[in-house]
């Protein structure tokens, strides 16, 4: 049952203070990147703070902060708990 | 192995793992900067006398997240690495893992250890470990990683410097457990596949040991950094502080640093003087006066500003605030091409170019690079101010705008926006030109906000200072003497000209300053301007000194020389009217915001793009546009 109230969406629409785990991370040439900074499945990833005008976003992975662009968060998808 | 010489050491790390600071703490002063050839990153190599027998050369690596590089700098690190025959392949390898985040960090400790190099797994950020309620269990780790010896160390004050000692002295040079050789490395690099399998590998049995090894007493969720952020990033308040910063450094440029500026001005022009009275004349005294010391005095005049410069940059850096700079700017410089880490060099560029670009090594894809470079030279830079007041002075009459703005001042400003909105303009042409597989992302890390170290930033000012004058000071020393020699030598004139001002006509540089008259005349300009013009290569601020030279003026100051009189009266030889008209000063003014004349900056782009194909092209771009948009001003106005 548990599986049908999660939800996967991709990293930028979270909202701030919002917590997902890592599902995927779509294919690009970043993801080697994003993958050794510990974006990987499983990984809990919260939105600390929002650039203004779609600017980056911090993500909180594990104990540190990463700043991500907009269009980058849209390659890693989460999983949310409603 | 080694027969000769110390063993070396190297330090590996993520970035903001203390590796630096741990370099200090083990070398001292005791280091020298030097560069990679082919690569732009600085070369750190100092000593450290672990004990009283044993010595050994300490290699400061770039801080790299794997050894699959993303830059060309990183790749140093794997190029190291890789090659046992390299003169920088280690004997022993400290890699520093930060303990707040092990198991990104160990990533790239089992790596270097899988290379079968003979390692050390230091951990540091001690003191942020045990506030967050992080405890690490070294048995644990040393265990599963065959026996590494795990040391836990506080780089900032040197807390756990003896157990590195004790570790360093008493570790076994036999080469580790092989299991991946670098053949194979070489391989995985650059095959997306393959490092991701890799990366992946390593995590799963990274997480194993981590969950072992590491307890968290969950206490502080909501960590320090966090509660900093929300001011320092918020939309309103976070830019009030950034631009509040950028008005400091300024006030420090341009107020702060003309005192010790025009004192070192005046120093030097007093020995220039003194010399010339005592020596006895001939070609090697006055090479000496009037091209070796003014030369000299040209390069370290610009360090009080490069000082006060790097010491706000360095505290920034230290102090984290710096990567949230990049956070908040990203957004605007995208659509100009640039990136949030192009801020800090087209910064400082405002003070010289040459640490600008140098400064453009933090970016990482190299499209944003080139860009940055290509534009940095735009922003006016320190040498461009006396230019500046000497042609404002002389044709920009002084009145008031709207009551309260001085016209002059106005001009000023003008030409700071003139080039730094040419900056982004150019900018955002040459992102449509250049054409790339890179896509531009990207990933940076926000790190805990620390107290800089004040011995830290001291010694991050005195390297940068160092390496500007190593960099840009033999080029302009060179220059001056090439320069001096044109003007003091002529075609029809065995030996030296006597008495420069009036036979400078005679010289080889009053012929090439007359050869490319025709050429300038366009914009308004005559022969004598043209030689300033030549001369400005050596840095642009001698454009002053070649006028009070060409009209033989002589005094420190400006206003005091007589100059500016003399230069009022100038008329064209042919047509008897004045030279320095409201339209060819401001053509010559428009010139100088636009034109690259400055070998220095040339030379460092030559190094920092690895060949004379973007300098050329960039002098000849901005050469273009400086003779186009002062050809413009000039119709307009005359």
């Amino acid at each position: 049952m548990q599986t049908l109230m999660q939800k996967r969406i991709p990293l930028n629409s979270l909202e701030n203070g919002q917590r997902g785990l890592v599902f995927d991370i779509h294919e690009c040439t970043f993801r080697p990147r994003l993958i050794e900074m510990g974006i990987i499945k499983g990984t809990e990833l919260t939105v600390l703070h929002r650039g203004i005008l779609n600017g980056p976003l911090a993500i909180k992975v594990g104990t540190h902060t990463l700043a991500l662009r907009l269009d980058e968060c849209n390659y890693i998808i989460v999983e949310i708990s409603e | 192995m080694k027969v000769d010489g110390n063993m070396r050491i190297a330090l590996i790390g993520n970035p903001n793992t203390g590796k630096s600071s741990l370099f200090n703490v083990l070398t001292g002063l005791n280091q020298q900067v030097g560069n990679y050839p082919g690569v732009t990153m600085d070369r750190k190599v100092g000593s450290c006398q672990w004990s009283d027998t044993f010595r050994s050369d300490i290699i400061d690596l770039p801080g790299v997240y794997s050894l699959f590089p993303r830059t060309q700098d990183e790749r140093v690190v794997s190029d190291i690495l890789f090659d046992r025959d390299h003169k920088d392949y280690p004997e022993l390898a400290i890699v520093l893992a930060d303990a707040t985040n092990l198991e990104r960090n160990l990533l790239l400790f089992t790596q270097v250890k899988d290379l079968g190099i003979p390692t050390i797994l230091l951990l540091t950020m001690e003191d942020v470990a045990k506030r967050s309620g992080i405890q690490v269990d070294k048995a644990i780790l040393s265990n599963h990683y065959l026996g590494t010896p795990v040391v836990m160390m506080n780089t900032r004050n040197g807390n756990g410097l003896r157990e590195l000692r004790d570790a360093v002295v008493t570790h076994s040079l036999s080469v580790g457990d092989i299991s991946l050789t670098a053949a194979a490395y070489s391989e995985m690099l650059g095959n997306q596949v393959l490092e991701e399998a890799d990366i992946h590998r390593r995590y799963s049995g990274i997480k194993e040991v981590v969950s072992r090894a590491v307890s968290i007493s969950e206490k502080d969720q909501a960590t320090r950094s966090y509660r900093i952020d929300r001011w320092l990033l918020h939309p309103i308040i976070g830019y009030v502080v950034f631009f509040a910063l950028l008005l400091l450094i300024f006030e420090g440029i341009f107020t702060f640093a003309a005192y010790p500026m025009d004192w070192m001005d005046s120093v030097f022009g007093g020995i220039s003087r003194y010399l010339y009275d005592v020596l006895p004349r001939g070609p090697l005294s006055d090479l000496l006066t009037s091209g070796i010391i003014p030369g000299v005095g040209g390069v370290l005049i610009f360090v009080p500003q490069l000082a006060i410069l790097f010491f706000v940059l360095s505290i920034l850096e230290e102090s984290g605030y710096m990567a949230r700079v990049v956070f908040m700017n990203d957004r605007f410089m995208r659509p100009f091409g640039l990136n949030g880490r192009s801020v800090v060099p087209l910064l400082s560029s405002v003070a010289c170019a040459v640490p600008g670009i140098i400064s453009s090594r933090a970016i990482s894809t190299r499209k944003d690079r080139l860009i940055t470079i290509f534009v940095a030279p735009l922003m006016s830079c320190s040498a461009r101010i006396p230019v500046y007041t000497l042609l404002i002075a002389l044709v920009i009459p002084e009145f008031r705008v709207a009551g309260i703005l001085d016209s002059r001042t106005l001009v000023m400003f003008g030409l700071y926006m003139l080039g730094f909105m040419s900056a982004l303009c150019i900018a955002a042409i040459t992102k449509y030109i250049l054409k790339t597989q890179e896509t531009s992302f990207l990933i940076l890390e926000l790190p805990e906000y620390r107290m800089p170290r004040w011995r830290a930033v001291l010694v991050t000012v005195y390297q940068k200072i160092w390496v500007f004058c190593r960099d840009a000071g033999k080029i302009i020393v060179f220059i001056s003497i090439i320069l001096w020699c044109l003007s003091s030598y002529g075609p029809k004139s065995e030996s030296i000209l006597p008495e420069r001002s009036e036979n400078l006509h005679e010289s080889y540089m009053g012929h090439l300053g007359s050869l490319i008259e025709p050429v300038i005349r366009p914009l308004g300009y005559d022969w004598k301007i043209g030689i300033a013009l030549l001369t400005s290569f050596a840095a642009r601020e001698v454009f002053v000194g070649s006028m009070a030279t060409i009209y033989g003026s002589s005094g420190d100051k400006i206003e005091e020389s007589g100059l500016l009189e003399l230069m009022r009266n100038e008329v064209f030889a042919d047509t008897g009217l004045p030279v320095y008209t409201l339209a060819s000063g401001l053509s010559l003014l428009v010139f100088y915001v636009y034109a690259m004349q400055c070998m220095a900056t040339m030379a460092v782009v030559q190094r920092e793009t690895g060949g004379w194909r973007w300098p050329v092209i960039q002098m000849l771009t901005l050469g273009a546009l400086a003779y186009l948009c002062a050809f413009l001003v000039y119709l307009i106005f005359s």
